[in-house]
């Protein structure tokens, strides 16, 4: 059974020590090459880019736009930030309100930083654009898709929310979704349904864009947080696409019953071929496995900040993965 | 009281989602402090509650639901009974009128050994309770919402959880509806993986004023 422990390592690290409610410094992410980490001053910020050796303070990420989501009143909230492979770009979104009625609860305002190089070699960021990542991403997908919604009836006002959702592994593009809808404050009602849209923004252009990928899957916008209509899961993306490593959707759920497919023939193989007497042993082996693989694939998704389709789509690939594994580790043992 | 923890690698330029988005509470902790359940803050509102190995530092199981509590959930509630033993514990995910999910997991060499629903036996047996009334728009999945009162456990050779526990099948007492009431004492056995004694009390039945 060591092969089952081995597997399932997810290195949970227990410190089982009560929380210092002084502690009011969080280290809310850490860059990919260890250079630099972005901490947080509860409750109300700043928001404060460090040394991630000796945490001495570098420089201070202006985040005032949505500060209104923090303090008292939203204990424990803290901007949720992440930084790109290469280390020179930061996405900060801020947290859901879900104590707060709509829009303010759908609302999730984003920002762009950029490095700059500095002489000495100092931390620097500045913002990507002027305006507000989401809104921007937004204006975007109007123009692209031909949206016509310049014009908003009576006194509804268009509420936006973006979603990280990946960058892509050359650092090249951000893949975001993009959510809008009209809410309308006399009626206290949406007036027009709210759309989740893909985009990139590339960022080497500065500029965001479609791919052919993304333009395959925004033609049928998930409505309101809903896919019925794709139980496969082909218009929901997980994975930015690098620049020039442009390709179509993963066919996941195809992938996963070919892998579920193939590990139910090898293990009645296996079952066939192992002697009666240590057949139990073998089912509670592989009864094991199939809870550490559901759980790691759990883990992976939340470890991601998927929420929603994102998370079914990256919990299946997850799985995926340690099936064909398995598959293979099983058919050594035929 | 609530305890810090790490949980899986964070990815690299990601937030620790574990660090930042759960939450350990010291009564979600086994009596032996090997196991425990976590659940996510409202920044991972939708994210699932993990089991962790507190010992060997893993995480080896959640708890498989449509609605995973989350800290501050409106009519929700998580709730862990463990064994003393700290070979079982049964795990109440509270909602609105009956519990969404009681789900029984066994422990053995660190791992979650398996995993039992325990809220349809229950149901069940509020359904053939409720089945010698005249009561109409009978529901056999949903027989009646179940509040638990009362968890205790016994352990030895077998063991055996006893549950305290009241059935409603009109909680917002409409007149025009039937009403069923009953409070039932229902032991399961760990091992054989059943109820083996159960006993019905103050049962009442009201027939509604007309059909709905």
């Amino acid at each position: 059974m060591k092969w089952v422990r081995a597997s399932i390592v997810l290195g949970v690290a227990v410190i089982s020590q009560q929380v210092d409610a002084k502690q009011d410094q969080i280290r809310l992410v850490t860059s990919p090459n260890n250079e630099y980490a972005l901490e947080w001053t509860q409750p109300s910020g700043p928001l404060r880019v460090v040394s991630a050796g000796n945490g001495s303070a570098e420089t201070q990420l202006d985040v005032s736009s949505f500060a209104q989501r923090f303090g008292e009143d939203h204990p424990g909230a803290v901007p949720l930030t992440f930084v790109s492979p290469d280390g020179t770009w930061l996405f900060v979104v801020a947290p859901p309100d879900s104590f707060a009625n709509p829009p303010e609860s759908f609302n999730q305002p984003a920002l762009l930083f950029h490095r700059i190089q500095s002489k000495d070699g100092a931390l620097l960021f500045q913002p990507a654009m002027p305006e507000r990542l989401e809104k921007a991403s937004w204006e975007f997908l109007d123009r692209e898709l031909n949206l016509q919604r310049g014009d908003v009836p009576g006194d509804a006002q268009r509420v936006y929310s973006a979603e990280f959702i990946d960058w892509s592994p050359d650092s090249g593009r951000l893949l975001m979704k993009i959510s809008s809808g009209l809410w309308s404050t006399s009626k206290q009602e949406w007036v027009q349904s709210v759309y989740h849209w893909y985009c990139y923004f590339n960022l080497r252009s500065g500029k965001f864009e479609l791919t052919d990928r993304l333009r395959s899957v925004n033609t049928k916008p998930e409505l309101n947080g809903v896919a019925s209509d794709d139980p496969a899961m082909t218009t929901v993306v997980t994975a930015a696409e690098p620049i020039g490593g442009e390709g179509p959707q993963p066919t996941r759920k195809e992938r996963f019953e070919q892998a579920d497919k193939r590990l139910n023939d090898v293990y009645a193989k296996l079952l066939t071929k192992t002697e009666p007497a240590k057949r139990e042993e073998l089912r509670e082996e592989q009864s094991a496995w199939l809870l550490s693989r559901d759980t790691e694939a759990q883990a992976a998704a939340v470890q991601a900040w998927s929420s929603g389709p994102e998370s079914a789509a990256r919990i299946l690939e997850n799985k995926t993965a340690s099936t064909e594994a398995r598959v293979v580790e099983l058919e050594k043992r035929l | 009281m609530r305890i810090d923890f790490h949980g899986p690698a964070p990815r690299p330029g990601y937030p620790d989602a574990f660090r930042l988005g759960y939450v350990l509470l010291k009564r979600m902790t086994s009596p032996n402090n090997h196991y425990a359940v976590v659940f996510p803050s409202q920044l991972l509102e939708e994210s699932p509650d993990f089991i962790l190995n507190t010992k060997d530092s893993r995480v080896i199981g959640f708890v498989p639901t449509e609605e995973p509590y989350f800290q501050g959930k409106n009519h929700g509630s998580l709730s862990a009974s463990w064994s003393p033993d700290s070979s079982a514990v049964l795990i109440e995910n509270g909602g609105r009128w009956s519990p969404n999910d009681l789900l029984l997991l066994e422990f053995r060499n660190g791992q979650i050994f398996r995993q039992t629903d325990v809220l349809m036996p229950l149901q069940r047996l509020f359904a053939a309770a409720r089945s010698k009334s005249e009561h109409r728009h009978v529901d056999e999945t949903s027989a009646a919402n179940i509040s638990i009162n009362e968890l205790k456990w016994t352990t030895g050779k077998n063991p055996r959880i006893q549950i305290k526990c009241e059935g409603e099948t009109n909680p917002k007492e409409f007149e025009e509806s039937d009403s069923w009431n009953g409070e039932l004492t229902a032991v399961w056995d760990v091992a054989q993986r059943k109820f083996v004694q159960h006993n019905f009390a103050n049962v009442t039945f009201r027939r509604g004023r007309k059909e709905e």
